[in-house]
């Protein structure tokens, strides 16, 4: 009698467990990679958030005549002005060295902002008025309930006495959380409290463009000719592997090239978005090269030919008719090469553009830096609060780089709907 | 005759919402040849997949009917597909031999079902698969170069060498010969008579004639429904149904 | 009017204009060769020049490394000691972490989107994993250095072993996981190669599903999982930002995972971003590296693609 149940020897049982674990373990590789990527992106967007907040503290500060002369504010001593105010807020502070605890609960950058307020709006003057400005990044932290305050006093940035004027402050609704609109419009800072990303973000706008610019017309025409044109000779192999292999170069070695040959031997502006997107092309070409081609190859020959079979010239073939067909793939494989150039560093580090940068970059020939070498820089600096702004930078270039590929993925889309 | 082993009854097979086969009633004998024929898409080897469980490797496929061997129900819910293909073996349209040596070939499926206790015992069973299959005296001398170095007729003896090691009662062809020329063919359709000793063999064929040569019955089936069943001789000669006469005269296929 | 001739012979636009624009075609893609030159060139010559003030032997077998400052007063180019060993040493055993996580996970993954997952699965499961690898260097970097490696350190003190802050397992680790969709992808497509015959014929004999993955499926992808690897190999050692940033620049020279090593991606960043006269040894120390580095990795793809290639043509 034949017997197809379990019992029927063959060593199922075992064999059965043994399918179980070889699934488990699938399963197991997958949700771990997946719960990596989890908290990779629960990490950085908790420690991004922070950055979006922007502690101020009030401060009356006198305004009148004697503090500011109206018809010459440029001249005003506006970090004294502000000086006085917080003095006058807390009269009871005497000691030269409670004094300067006392300042270290503003950003320096408060005296910037009383000379903007008031050149934006001199109706302020002739009196004592309150103002908000940024609270420095230790206060900012104890307020947002960052700092540990139960280590001894010596063991934390922020002294009992700054933890009572806080507190005095927020009793009197003089302490405010805003949203921190200066971390889009700031340039670069030593204080954290202050540093922004714009200045990068243009930097790696221009630098882009640039990379844009030279790669995707570059990267189009050698893909046509190797799709359509080249003859199938010996050199025709040589540029095919050479590009299969650009592809695989470790892009370090793009930015020495870039060291010794665009700065070195061009002469071109070090730290520059122009050099930087000059090597950034160099490694998104042979992305677009491969792309495009196989956009090219998709493109059915009949339609090549129905133009020939008309009279048209194998290269008014390819462009009237081949061409615009297979251009959504091509920008497609650009967006995709983009989206890497973007993201990619260490060839940046090469060419110079680690500079401190507060300015933000008029052109493509002044010194920039750019979106992921504004993270390395942050990373490295040990304050406390430029771990949020590096986590929100990050989260930043991670929301262009999402974006960028869901054009792609769209654009791919509507391609892959017309055949 | 004796009982048949394999028993069809009322058997539909869908795939997503297309129905491939439509209420097979089909009997297979013990130790026979049973063809079946029929035009491509008929759904001949649809059924053939479905005595093995084939089909469930294809997750849009579901069957519905019953469809027992010796008295056992295939798709019973106690039923271990693994025991079923151990005691049931196939043989491909194409000859698909693992890219291994051809020692290992025959070796796998005793490997894993562990049917033999020692290497002299597993060597055995190999050079008897492989005189059963009427490849021994071609590889006895390179058991250990690649099955796939071998030419098409004996890539497909080795596949028959490996199915029949591992000693099931029934074997299932689907087409075995339709990817070689026609002197491999022939050894092949030998090797099938010879085989029929010991073992139940359904094969499915294009080929009229070599449903005519190897095997004692014919199934012929026809969009998806069995038309007609009997005796080979039966069948080609004096049909009963006049889609299977049609047919075996080259009027439909 | 008369009846025109056929004239076969008049050409419809003069050919010149298609020569040329074919030629400029043709130009732009022999950019590739010239990148290539370039490449070859630029490392070439300041290598040369290292080697005027460096002996060769001194930088190849060399066991210690430190550019800053002289060990000994008689050392050869007297600025520092060249040896490329420790950093030989750290990049590979830094690799070697990242492929031991990265090997069994992306392999597992590959094998069971295409042998198990259902296609809805597969569906999210896939662009997930391309999630990863897509995510900067910069930002896996930053996660290394400040969540990982405290992590690793803290797990290690309280089982009694003393880990360093910028130890090797912590880069390699995350390098590891960042090659996992590289591999995930590549095997996924070497497995999805292998021909459904084969799988048929396995199940037919009653194997089981993973029986017929790991004795007929693995060994028949091998050879393009082999090239696979060797591809993920050459990323993880011309992986820059992850052990610039997590793994630190002590060139020890040692294969304990848990210690600080430095690699050559790593050195070269710490050679050329600060402020350096452009002739000295330890400026033109980083072209030489940077040469090792583009060999290494050129003949690692050079060798991968030969074997997939070869992989290819066996099941064309």
């Amino acid at each position: 009698m034949i017997d197809f149940t379990k019992s029927a020897g063959f060593n199922l049982a075992a064999r059965h467990r043994a399918e179980t674990r070889f699934q488990w373990m699938g399963k197991g590789a997958i949700l771990l990679a997946l719960a990596f990527l989890a908290w990779l992106i629960v990490t950085i967007a908790v420690g991004g958030y922070g950055a979006t907040k922007l502690v101020q503290i009030a401060i009356p500060v006198d305004l009148s005549a004697t503090n500011i002369d109206p018809n010459n504010i440029a001249a005003a001593r506006f970090g004294k002005i502000v000086k006085l105010g917080l003095r006058t807020r807390f009269p009871e502070v005497k000691k030269r060295k409670d004094k300067k605890k006392l300042y270290n609960l503003l950003s320096t950058e408060a005296s910037f902002e009383l000379k903007r307020a008031i050149l934006a709006d001199p109706k302020l003057l002739g009196g004592t008025r309150k103002i908000w400005f940024t609270a420095s990044d230790t206060l900012s932290l104890y307020v947002r309930g960052k700092t540990n305050v139960s280590v001894p006093e010596d063991q934390r940035r922020i002294s009992d006495k700054e933890i009572a004027w806080a507190a005095d402050m927020q009793k009197n609704a003089e302490i405010r959380t805003v949203f921190n609109w200066g971390f889009f419009t700031h340039g670069d800072s030593r204080e954290p409290e202050i540093a922004g990303i714009l200045a990068a973000l243009i930097g790696t706008a221009l630098s882009l463009a640039v990379c844009f610019l030279l790669s995707f017309p570059l990267g189009i025409a050698a893909a046509t000719y190797l799709e359509q044109f080249a003859p199938a000779n010996r050199l025709s192999d040589i540029i095919e592997v050479n590009i299969n292999n650009l592809a695989a170069v470790p892009s370090i070695v793009f930015g020495l090239l870039g060291l010794s040959i665009f700065l070195g031997y061009f002469g071109l502006p070090r730290s520059s978005p122009l050099v930087g997107g000059m090597v950034l092309s160099l490694m998104t070409l042979p992305t677009i090269i491969i792309a495009s081609r196989a956009s090219l190859k998709s493109v059915p020959p009949s339609i090549k030919e129905a133009a020939l079979a008309l009279g048209a010239t194998p290269v008014q073939a390819v462009f009237h008719h081949v061409f615009p067909v297979a251009l959504p793939g091509m920008l497609t494989g650009a967006i995709i090469g983009m989206a890497r150039a973007l993201g990619d560093t260490a060839p940046l580090l090469m060419i110079g553009m680690v500079a401190f940068i507060v300015d933000i970059p008029k052109s493509i020939l002044a010194p920039a830096t750019a979106l992921p070498v504004q993270i390395f820089l942050w990373s490295d600096s040990p304050e406390r609060g430029f771990m949020e702004k590096t986590s929100a930078a990050i989260v930043v270039l991670l929301i262009f780089l999402i974006a960028m590929n869901l054009i792609a993925i769209l654009l791919r889309r509507k391609l892959e709907q017309r055949f | 005759m004796s009982d048949p082993i394999i028993r069809a009854q009322n058997v539909d097979v869908f795939y997503a919402d297309k129905q491939a086969l439509f209420g097979v009633d089909l009997k297979i004998e013990e130790k026979q040849v049973t063809s079946l024929i029929g035009p491509s898409g008929c759904g001949k080897s649809t059924f053939l997949r479905a005595i093995n469980r084939m089909n469930d490797l294809i997750p849009i496929c579901r069957f519905r009917g019953s469809l027992k061997i010796d008295g056992q129900d295939v798709y019973a819910p106690a039923v271990d597909v693994v025991s079923l293909r151990a005691q049931v073996g196939m043989v491909f349209q194409k000859p698909n031999p693992f890219p291994k040596s051809i020692r290992e070939n025959v070796a796998y499926g005793l490997k894993i079902h562990r049917l033999t206790s020692s290497k002299s015992e597993l060597d055995g069973r190999i050079e008897h698969s492989l005189k059963s299959a009427g490849l021994w005296d071609e590889v006895a001398d390179r058991l250990d170069e690649p099955g796939t170095s071998l030419s098409g007729g004996q890539q497909q003896r080795l596949c028959i060498a490996r199915t029949i090691a591992v000693e099931p009662r029934v074997i299932l062809m689907d087409e075995p010969c339709s990817a070689l020329d026609p002197i491999a063919t022939a050894v092949i359709e030998e090797l099938i008579d010879k085989l029929r000793r010991d073992f139940t063999i359904v094969i499915v064929t294009h080929s009229m004639q070599q449903a005519a040569r190897i095997s004692q019955r014919t199934a012929f089936f026809h969009l998806g429904k069995l038309v007609e069943v009997g005796s080979t001789k039966q069948v080609f000669t004096n049909p009963v149904e006049e889609r299977t006469q049609n047919y075996i005269t080259g009027r439909i296929g | 009017m008369s009846a025109s001739k056929i004239d076969l012979q008049r050409p419809v636009r003069p050919p010149w204009i298609d020569r040329a624009i074919i030629t400029i075609l043709g130009l732009a893609a022999g950019l590739a060769i010239l990148v290539t030159l370039g490449i070859i060139l630029s490392l070439l010559s300041e290598t040369i020049r290292f080697f005027g003030k460096v002996p060769i032997t001194e930088f190849l077998f060399g066991l210690e490394w430190s550019p800053q400052t002289a060990i000994r007063a008689d050392q050869v180019g007297s600025d520092g000691a060249f040896g490329a060993i420790p950093l030989i040493n750290g990049t590979l055993l830094i690799s070697a972490i990242a492929m031991l996580v990265a090997t069994p996970l992306g392999l597992a993954s590959a094998i069971y989107l295409s042998e198990y997952a259902t296609k809805s699965m597969r569906s999210w499961v896939k662009p997930a994993l391309e999630i990863l690898a897509g995510i900067p260097t910069v930002v896996y970097g930053f996660f290394a250095a400040l969540t990982v490696a405290p992590f690793i350190r803290m797990t290690g003190s309280q089982l009694g072993l003393e880990i360093s802050s910028e130890s090797a397992l912590a880069a390699g680790v995350v390098m590891g996981i960042m090659i996992v969709p590289l591999i995930s992808s590549l095997s996924d497509d070497v497995i999805n190669a292998v021909p459904q015959s084969l799988r048929d014929a396995s199940m037919g004999l009653g194997a089981t599903k993973s029986e017929t993955v790991r004795h007929v499926i693995l060994p028949a992808a091998l050879p393009g999982i082999a090239g696979s690897l060797l591809l993920a190999a050459s990323r993880a050692i011309g992986e820059t930002m992850i052990v610039v940033m997590a793994a630190g620049l002590a060139a020890n020279l040692t294969l304990n995972p848990l210690k600080a090593v430095t690699t050559i991606t790593a050195q070269i960043v710490s050679l050329l971003t600060g402020d350096q006269a452009f002739d000295s040894a330890k400026t033109l120390s980083a072209f030489a590296l940077g040469l090792l580095l583009f060999i290494v990795t050129l003949c690692l793809n050079v060798a991968a693609h030969l074997i997939v290639r070869k992989y290819r043509e066996q099941y064309d």
